[in-house]
Formats: structure tokens, sequence, C-alpha cells
């Protein structure tokens, strides 16, 4: 079982399906992510990206119906567990950035207690060494001043410090998957910049294997090294990021590029998707 | 009253400790500068409410088979201070409401602040220990409710709530009375000053309070209930799963966020509690300002109503005051929000 996590396989997904009471979200998916390596899964709203992403953190709801012929998470089978057994996978093994900081933290409660809440629920270090260890995170994510921002509360900080401190809460329990779900969409484009630079640091510097989700080509082609192209639940293109986006395209991705401002000269009405969607529109 | 609105870079030092003090005490100003205004507003409003009302208080004076005299009226007008423009009726009264002199009834020999005084304490007695049987009551099982939302006990407790919203409190209070009638067993109705006998007046009250309660309770149940379900549904809790955080640990967190909405809302019931329980004040004759205002009604004592009036709706404005003025404590996001 564990044969692939020797290869530094840290998410091993081989034909995947999901559907939420009948309806399929997830069709045939095959998803690998490594190690120290990023890995881009882009695909519009509804096209099943996210589902997989919640898929990996076992938080999909219970009408949700999971079917694979392989899913492991850093080598253990995770087909099939139930909530209790998923608990300590999550945050320890497994973990999440979300898209919205502000939303995902709680406003009342400070940014320190929020961490401290994340190294306390797998023990990740001794009660008398939390509150080094939040100061050492924030650090580890360059939030400045984090002796001072552990005693603020969300509503004091940018987006883009909180969602340093989301990252920090998701590194708290040192995983080895990190599933990123639109992290920098929240944010305005310096920032995400950044963002994105602190996601490559963290991959390259502790190993952590990223799944990345985004809906934009622009920020999948900064950051990801290898992507995966969704459309209505199914993958249509995988390969190295630079295969994908400069070699021979699936319609779709080479849909996906026309559409990008850039590509379009000054003044000219910006290029639209053909409606890749129509087959799926029950899809969410 | 908060602002959950988007952060920039700038708000970045807002909340650093040199602006926080400063900013909560510009809160607290502002808050209590507003109320000031309001009971203002609300003297004035009770005050021109009374005098639209048809009828002259004069006529109080005579029996009814007297034909007075236009000399004979203008004498009693002239003495009730009727014959001055309202504007100057207006000042005496309040000068006089802001001595605490709410000026002299005229259907009974006493002054309308004494009798004011004489009843407030049992009517606040009353909303004070039926608030507190409703906590006891309704918080607990709302937050059960709501983290067990869909499940038997939130089902069984949602049930118990519509029924004792939908009970009338004097039924329950005549069927007690009614009960105890048949053996007399206990003392029931009257009040007893706690002055004389603390625990005498506590026992006394006890059950019309907890009549009272039970309905309030079921209310402050059924929303923090909501409260609760809502807060458990916002993204942070997902945040929390995410880090492997346990379902009861979540439910502890969430119980604090949810109860903050709460405390307006008891604080508001708590106000209405104070000139709004006349019904069960008539079943166990408590002599509080819920019936002295009905009695005043009913005898056209406008100096009396006018006075009941305002001091009911000044609890409103000093209760609001007091949750405003608590908020920054329970909600820290009110800290650095101008008010």
């Amino acid at each position: 079982m564990s044969d692939n996590h020797d290869d530094g396989v840290l998410l091993d997904v081989r034909n995947l399906n999901v559907s939420y009471g009948g309806n399929p979200a997830v069709i045939g998916m095959n998803l690998t992510v490594r190690a120290g390596q990023i890995t881009g899964l882009i695909g519009e709203s509804g096209s099943g990206k996210s589902t997989i992403g919640m898929a990996a953190m076992g938080l999909l709801p219970g009408y949700a119906r999971v079917e694979a012929d392989r899913f492991t998470v850093a080598g253990r089978d995770v087909l099939g567990l139930s909530d209790a057994e998923w608990r300590p996978l999550r945050g320890a093994v497994v973990s999440m950035v979300f898209q919205e900081p502000l939303s995902a933290l709680n406003p009342t409660m400070t940014i320190g207690r929020q961490i401290a809440l994340a190294l306390r629920n797998h023990h990740t270090v001794p009660a008398d060494a939390v509150r080094d260890e939040t100061i050492a995170l924030l650090r580890k994510v360059r939030l400045p001043d984090p002796e001072r921002r552990i005693g603020q509360y969300p509503h004091q900080l940018s987006g883009g410090q909180l969602q340093r401190v989301v990252i920090a809460m998701a590194l708290a329990g040192r995983p080895e998957l990190l599933i990123a779900d639109e992290p920098t969409t929240a944010l305005d484009v310096t920032v995400q910049a950044r963002i994105l630079e602190l996601f490559r640091a963290i991959a390259d510097d502790t190993g952590i294997g990223i799944l990345f989700i985004s809906h934009d080509l622009g920020v999948i082609s900064r950051i990801a090294d290898r992507v995966t192209v969704m459309l209505n639940g199914v993958a249509v293109q995988s390969g190295p990021t630079n295969d994908v986006l400069h070699g021979r395209q699936h319609p779709y991705t080479k849909a996906l590029l026309a559409a990008l401002p850039g590509s379009v000269p000054p003044r000219q009405p910006l290029r639209v998707l053909p409606d890749f969607l129509t087959r799926g529109e029950n899809q969410s | 009253m908060t602002d959950r609105g988007v952060t920039g870079d700038e708000r970045d030092d807002a909340g650093g400790v040199t602006l926080r003090i400063p900013a909560l005490a510009r809160y607290c100003a502002a808050r209590v500068g507003s109320s000031i205004v309001e009971l203002f507003v609300l003297s004035l409003i009770v005050f021109l409410a009374i005098r639209l009302i048809p009828g002259d208080p004069a006529a109080g004076f005579f029996s009814a088979n007297q034909s007075p005299t236009a000399e004979q009226i203008a004498q009693i007008h002239a003495k009730l201070g009727l014959d001055k423009p309202w504007y100057v009726q207006y000042w005496v009264w309040l000068a006089g409401v802001l001595h605490g002199d709410f000026g002299e009834s005229i259907t009974t020999p006493f002054p309308v602040g004494a009798q004011i005084a004489q009843r407030f304490p049992y009517s606040l007695e009353l909303a004070l220990m039926a608030t507190l049987f409703a906590l006891i009551i309704g918080i607990p099982f709302g937050l059960i409710s709501g983290a067990k939302k869909g499940r038997v006990a939130d089902v069984i407790i949602r049930g118990l709530s519509f029924v004792l919203i939908s009970l009338p409190p004097f039924l329950v209070a005549i069927a007690l009375l009614l009960w105890n009638s048949r053996t007399a067993k206990y003392r029931l109705i009257g009040v007893i000053s706690f002055a004389e006998n603390p625990l005498g007046n506590l026992q006394l009250m006890a059950l019309p309070a907890l009549i009272l309660g039970l309905g309030f309770g079921a209310y402050v149940s059924r929303y923090t209930r909501s409260s609760l379900v809502d807060d458990l549904e916002r993204p942070y809790v997902r945040t929390l799963r995410a880090i492997g955080t346990s379902d009861r640990q979540i439910a502890v967190i969430s119980m604090r966020n949810a109860l903050i909405p709460v405390t307006t809302v008891v604080a508001v019931e708590l106000a209405s509690l104070i000139g709004g329980t006349v019904i069960i004040e008539q079943v166990f004759s408590i002599p509080g300002m819920g019936s002295f205002l009905i009695e005043s009604i009913k005898r056209s004592d406008y100096p009396s109503v006018q006075g009941a009036i305002f001091v009911i709706g000044a609890v409103y404005v000093v209760l609001n005051l007091l949750v405003d003025l608590l908020y920054p404590l329970i909600d820290p996001r009110v800290k650095v929000v101008n008010a």
C-alpha cells in the first residue's frame, strides 16, 4: 500500500468517480502529487476541481458518493474512511488552504489562538512550546512582526496577511500534502504574486506536495510543475506545465488560453469560451 | 453596529494598542450621548402623545351628574397648569423629571414619582428573575439543539419550545392557582417586601417569574439554536475541520460566536417585561409597572400615564445602552470600529 509513498507520491488517485445524488461531478479522474512538487488543477467553476480537493481531505458532504480504483494520501488508503478515521489525518498528513482568508478564520479568536489550536490538535509540539512554535510558523510564512500579530484578530489584518495566517494554520500539523483551493483568487495581484512565491518556497524547502486548484491559467502557469486541465468532471489534458501550455493542446486547453485577456489586441472584444459546459448544467 | 468589512493594508496598524483605547472611549462616549438624545426624544413623544388623547383631565374632578361651569373648569386647568402653552408645560414636566419629580397624580393623593418608585422594583425583580430562568432554560437547550441539528434531541427541544411559546402565560398561571386553591397549600399571590423578608420575597416572586421565563426561555432557545446553526455553517468551521479539530471542540468554539447576538435579543425582551407583564401582575396581584400603567389609563390620570410610559421607555434605552457598552467585551470586532 505504501509502495508509492516511498517514491514520494503523496496523492495517488486512479479512476476517481464522485457523484452528488446521482449527478456525476468527477468522472474517471487520475491525479498524482509528488513530494516537493506543485500540481496544478485547472478548470471552470463546476468542473469538479474543488470536489477533488475536498475528497482528498475527507470533507465531502455525506451524500457524496466516492469510488476509485486507488485513492491514497501519503501512502494511506483513504477510500471509505469514516469522519473519525479522517480526523487524525486532517492537518497532520493532509491540510488545506481556502479561497477567502477573512471568512476562513474565526472572527472572535486571536490568530495566535487559532494557530495554537492547529498545533494542539495533533500535539505537534509540547504545550509549553506552543507560543514559540506559533511565532516560528508565522515567520515561516513571512508574516512581519509575528509577536504582535498573535494577539490580534482577523479583522485587524489585510487579506494577504490573513492568507499567510491560514497557510501557517495548515502547516502547523506538519502535513505532507497541502491542498490549496483557489488560495489567491480573493487577493489583489501584487499580493497574489507574493503568496505564490510562498507556496513555491514551501514546496521547495519542506518537500510538501501541493495540489494547487485554480481557474486562473496565469497563476497555474507561474507556479505549477505539472498541470491537469478539467472539464465537466473529466481530465482532458495532463502533463508538465510547459507541455500543456505550449505543446499540442486539447481543444479546451486551447480555448482557455485564447480567452486570456493578454492574447487579444487592445480594443478588441475578449474571446469567450465556446459553451463547453452545456453538457453538465446540473454539476456544481 | 459591527463592521466586518473588507480589510486593507492601511488597516494594519489600526489594531495597535495606541489606537484601541481612544477608539473604545470614543465608541462609549458616542453611545452614551445618543442614549441621552433618545431619552429626550422619548420624553417629547410621550408628552405630546398624551396631549393628543381626546378628553379633558378636568372631567375627573367632577362626578357624572355635576355640570361644572366654565369658570370651575378653568380653575382646574389653572391648578393643573393646563392653561399654559404646551411647550411651557413640557418644560416644567421635563425639569421635574430631571430632578426625579414626575408631578402629582390627579386621582390619588400620592406623587407619581413615589408610586413609580414603589412599583418599579417589583417589575424589575420580576423581569430579572424571569430573564434568569429564561437564560438557564434557553441557552443550554438552544445550544444542544443547534449542535445536534436534525437529531432526536433537536426535534424534542424544538417541539417543546414551540409548545411553550404558544402557551399563554396567564393560562398556566390560572391553572396553577386553581390547582393550588383546592388545597391552599402554598401562598402564591401578592408580594412581600424584600427589605422585610428577602427569602419570602424571592419565593413568592419565583412562580410568576418562572411562568414568564418559560415562554421567554423557549424563545431564547430557538434564537440560540438558529444562531449556532448559522455559525456552524460559516467557512471558518471548515478551516477548523481541515486542521483536524473534533466536532465537540468546534461546537464549543462556535457557541461563543453564536451567543453574541443572543445578548441583544435578551436585553430587548427583558425591557419588554418591565411594562409588559400586566396579565401576570394581575393574576398574582403584583403591584408592578404594567398594572400601574393600566390603572392610571383607566382613571385618566394623565401625569401617572405619562410618568409610567416614560420610565418603561427609558428602560429600553438604558438596556440597549448597556448591551452596546458590553459588546466590545464580548465581540472583539467592535473595538476598533468607530461608532
